[in-house]
């Protein structure tokens, strides 16, 4: 090979058509392993159950539908682009920003180590004070809630298996918050000594109450046709070694324009842009396909750089008046 | 509960159906024979613990394949896990003409992307999932599956010093 892999999918096929020793798989040992954890899930169940049971009988709780998550950030069409929901408060060592991410690719509040391994926290919200019921995962199985406590207040570990409550590493902690709502920490790739005492510590920092998050542009004034899509404020940055990155994803007569913003130097100029760089920062307009109409009106990319005032490295210096 | 003749052939007859393409997305994950083996062995064994749900289920394949990615993501988070080095790279493969070069190539910059990187370019350009398909199986939000992809596209780009890689729509288109 070349190195070239202009088709990345048929590439992907012919590896895995790549000459193979014979298959080992043993069909009778996975059945024979398969009933024996059978019958251990059904002795659980049957203890299990009759607890429940027991403990249901003597305090009947109110039924209520489980409550659906969301999101702790969302996007806005105000001058405050991004508006928080809750907040972290302590976070462990690795972690080396929070960042916040609203549109429709999914919005998420994510606290990252720097590295593609680098610890996650994700920080969700429920609506209200109803405990959300552990569901199933992704894989169909039933979640299964290890109680715990934080700061006195009924939190579980959501997990596969009652004995490994950090679910193999892929951790779901929930638990409710000082003022009722329930909230979620889900977390991978913590590479700390006790992942339970640090997500019960990072659970405890966390506020509840909406903030527009402060962000180192202002645009002065969407021009006509624009509208605002998606919001990307990555702390660490994805790519490069600056301390945090921005993309704000446009929409101009329905075509994509994209700004980016970064520590001048941190972050790798994105392909088919125009860009400046202004008090320690670097910004740049990404077309990415035709000009539109609307763009090419107010002059190109260019005109809308000319629009955009950078607020520079400091976030003591940065706003939460974007738009307008 | 459990064993039941009936149920027995059932997943039987589904796992020799499905066990070779099982295998070959184990393959792409573990970069290994062996490893995608152990893999789809134990992947196969949750699956018969959870017939009765997966038998049910819409999409069995789906069912399936999210079993094996959950287990190969769980067994990568675990602490042993970081130590393991994949074995030899031509032990179990004939060492055949360029097409294989190529494979062994790309087989050893996907083994260098972090699991859930690995995970997400395999289900987006082997299984050709859809980002909420993506997103739905590894069971986390559509923008994670988006910058998992780019940051793994963005990785294998370098080190196979290629040029950028298409999106699978835009292969489809």
């Amino acid at each position: 090979m070349t190195g070239d892999i202009p088709d990345l999918a048929a590439e992907l096929k012919a590896l895995a058509q790549a000459p193979a020793p014979p298959m080992t798989l043993d069909l009778a040992r996975a059945r024979a392993t398969g009933r024996r954890r059978l019958r251990r899930r059904r002795t659980w169940t049957i203890g299990v159950g009759a607890a429940a049971l027991a403990a249901g009988l003597a305090a009947m709780p109110l039924v209520r539908p489980a409550p659906e998550p969301a999101s702790a950030v969302t996007l806005s069409a105000g001058p405050a682009p991004l508006i928080a929901h809750a907040s972290f408060g302590w976070l462990p060592e690795p972690i080396a920003g929070v960042g916040y991410q609203a549109g429709p690719h999914g919005d998420q509040i994510l606290a990252r180590e720097r590295g593609d391994s680098g610890a996650r926290i994700i920080l969700s919200l429920y609506p209200d004070d109803r405990e959300p019921a552990p569901g199933r995962f992704a894989d169909g199985a039933e979640g299964v809630a290890v109680p715990a406590r934080v700061h006195g207040r009924p939190a579980y570990w959501l997990t596969h298996d009652a004995s490994d409550p950090l679910n193999g590493g892929d951790i779901y902690l929930r638990w409710q918050t000082a003022g009722g709502r329930w909230a979620e920490l889900h977390a991978y790739y913590l590479n700390v000594a006790d992942p339970q005492e640090v997500l019960l510590r990072v659970a405890a920092g966390v506020t509840v109450g909406d903030h527009a998050v402060p962000l180192p542009l202002r645009i002065g004034g969407m021009p006509a046709g624009f509208r605002l899509q998606e919001v990307q404020l990555w702390r660490p940055p994805l790519r490069g070694t600056g301390a945090w990155e921005l993309q704000v994803f446009l929409s101009a007569n329905g075509l994509p324009v994209t700004v980016n913003v970064s520590p001048a130097g941190g972050s790798p100029r994105p392909p088919k842009s125009t860009c400046t760089s202004a008090t320690g920062l670097d910004l740049c307009v990404q077309v990415d396909g035709p000009v539109p109409a609307s763009l090419r009106a107010i002059g190109g990319p260019r005109g809308l750089l000319d629009r955009i005032t950078l607020l520079g490295a400091d976030e003591r210096d940065w706003t939460t008046q974007v738009i307008g | 509960m459990g064993g039941s003749p009936a149920r027995d052939a059932e997943f039987t007859e589904y796992v020799t159906a499905k066990a070779l393409w099982l295998r070959k997305v184990a393959y792409l994950l573990c970069g290994d024979w062996h490893a995608a083996d152990d893999l789809v062995q134990a992947t196969v064994t949750k699956l018969y613990t959870n017939w009765h749900r997966a038998g049910r289920a819409d999409n069995v394949d789906g069912y399936a394949r999210t079993t094996l990615l959950n287990t190969f993501l769980a067994e990568r988070r675990a602490p042993w896990a970081r130590l393991i080095v994949l074995r030899g790279t031509h032990d179990d493969v004939a060492d055949h003409e360029g097409d294989v070069d190529a494979a062994l190539d790309l087989r050893a910059a996907l083994a260098a992307l972090p699991p859930r990187q690995r995970a997400t370019v395999v289900l987006r350009y082997f299984c050709d999932l859809s980002v909420e398909e993506a997103a739905r199986t590894l069971g986390c939000s559509t923008g994670n599956v988006k910058s998992q992809t780019a940051r793994g596209i963005d990785t294998l780009r370098r080190l196979l010093r290629t040029r950028p890689v298409a999106s699978p729509e835009e292969y489809r288109a």
